[in-house]
């Protein structure tokens, strides 16, 4: 067999139409020949075969001038590898990964250990003597009680109390403001309504007081001016009949008493009486003039010319 | 005795079974506050506390079939009380994990106690060593066990956060592990 004929010997071989005889007496062929058992080992891979390290590198340079590092993306998946709770899909890949990458491998074993490591730190024994302080702690502190009970308690300690009572009558009372309202609205206009009522009362007593007064005092005021004139005649009298010095002593004893001479005193009651007339004439003109709108016009001295006492209606 | 017939002996008062009680969930309430506090007077603080305010509330405790979840999320709500009263932060951020002798010493203290190996150590100092969120979410979803669902309650942020944050949280954990464990080669403690 010669060279070309192993070639189309492999030519079938790679076509799967080489029968087992055929090839056995190419193989021979390949064993004596350094030609056509280097292309043997090139088709088979036996030439191409690389170390890891070389395979590693080149893996990482095709990443880096294609997808780039795929560090991130496995490490995105790690717990999820470590856990299990990927799919198996996933799985293999980052399984693939971690084959060629030895720092994710690393990170993955790491992962490992904590993952096994960080259930057993959920106990630790606080040491001897622990329990004894928190049930000495605890034993002697009564338990606190629910919200009902609570609230409960509170009710009992309240209504237990000497200002219960007032404190309630406080709350029903802003309880009934709001519900009803301004309880001063009611009262209001009070004021007005009995000013209306009272006028007339205080009216008819004051006209009642004051005309009597005005009368007497006029009356009054003559009466004791001519007892006064009556007094003096008979001090001129007396005087004249060597009882001069009896006159003086009278005189002088009513300006003692009063702080005036008789002359005086009598004229200022005069001017007072005026004067009360006068007040009491206006008065009563401009409570006819008020009345006026409501109905005719009335005189107050229409009639008997004079009102008497407790004879104004009342309204 | 059965969770269900030991909450309810407790809510009655009894306090043998409050005892049982505290014995039954004392390692997992300090390794609660191991996460939240800064040293182990603290832990043992707020541990005590945390008992302490449940055997006042004895009365409102969850359910059984939710008590564990309910128990992890007082806790926590506590242990953030303690910090908020003395104005502390974060121990992450206050106390360095190589710098707490219980941690990275030999002392033992009952977290270095329960931590044990050294490899189990080197975990808890990479984890004592992360921001407050990541170790928070660890805590409570890969130590406590707490579902995503119950963190993104707890924690007031959607579920899709709680979960992308919990994966970067562990990555982020993985890696101080490998950066402390590398530390660890270069220079070996004699």
């Amino acid at each position: 067999m010669d060279c070309r004929q192993f070639d189309q010997r492999l030519d079938e071989l790679l076509d799967g139409s080489c029968a087992p005889d055929r090839w056995a007496l190419a193989a021979a062929h390949a064993d004596g020949c350094t030609r056509c058992r280097r292309l043997l080992d090139a088709v088979s891979g036996g030439l191409s075969k690389m170390d890891a390290g070389a395979s590693t590198a080149l893996t990482g340079a095709v990443l880096a001038r294609t997808s780039g590092a795929t560090c991130v993306s496995a490490r995105d998946r790690l717990c999820g590898y470590v856990d299990g709770s990927i799919g198996p899909v996933d799985r293999e890949l980052v399984g693939g990964h971690l084959a060629g990458c030895p720092a994710c491998r690393s990170l993955a074993a790491a992962l490992a250990e904590v993952s096994a490591a960080l259930p057993g730190f959920a106990e630790f024994e606080p040491g001897p003597g622990f329990t004894a302080r928190v049930v000495g702690r605890t034993t002697l502190r009564p338990a606190v009680p629910g919200l009902p009970a609570r609230v409960a308690a509170w009710w009992q300690r309240a209504v237990t109390r000497p200002r219960f009572p007032l404190e309630v009558a406080y709350v029903l009372t802003l309880v009934l403001m709001i519900a009803v309202g301004d309880p001063v609205a009611a009262f209001r206009e009070t004021s007005a309504r009995a000013a209306a009522i009272a006028r007339p009362r205080v009216e008819a007593a004051v006209s009642s007081v004051v005309e009597p007064a005005a009368v007497a005092s006029s009356d009054g005021i003559e009466r004791v001016r001519s007892a006064a004139r009556s007094v003096a005649s008979l001090g001129s009298t007396a005087a004249g009949a060597g009882g001069a010095g009896k006159q003086s002593v009278v005189r002088r004893w009513f300006t003692v008493v009063f702080g005036h001479s008789f002359d005086a005193l009598f004229d200022r009651l005069g001017e007072t009486a005026s004067a009360v007339r006068q007040v009491w004439g206006a008065y009563r003109s401009a409570r006819a003039r008020d009345r006026a709108p409501a109905g005719p016009a009335v005189s107050p001295r229409a009639g008997s010319g004079r009102s008497e006492p407790g004879t104004t209606p009342v309204r | 005795m059965e969770l269900p017939a030991l909450l309810e002996r407790c809510r009655q008062g009894d306090d043998l079974a409050w005892e049982a009680f505290v014995r039954q969930f004392q390692g997992r309430v300090y390794s609660i506050a191991t996460g939240y506090a800064s040293n182990p007077d603290d832990t043992r603080d707020f541990a005590q506390e945390i008992f302490v305010r449940l055997y006042e509330t004895r009365g409102r405790w969850a359910p059984p079939e939710v008590f564990v979840p309910w128990l992890v999320k007082v806790a926590r709500n506590l242990c953030l009380d303690q910090l908020r009263r003395r104005k502390a932060r974060p121990p992450a951020e206050d106390v360095l994990a190589d710098e707490m002798p219980d941690l990275a010493g030999t002392a033992e203290s009952p977290e270095a106690a329960a931590i044990g190996d050294s490899r189990r150590r080197l975990v808890w100092r990479a984890l004592r060593s992360l921001g407050p969120l990541s170790r928070e979410i660890i805590l409570l979803k890969d130590i406590q066990g707490l579902a995503l669902e119950e963190i993104a309650t707890m924690l007031r942020v959607p579920l899709g956060t709680v979960k992308s944050r919990s994966n970067r949280a562990r990555l982020e954990l993985a890696t101080r592990v490998l950066a402390l464990d590398g530390e660890a080669r270069t220079h070996p403690v004699a």
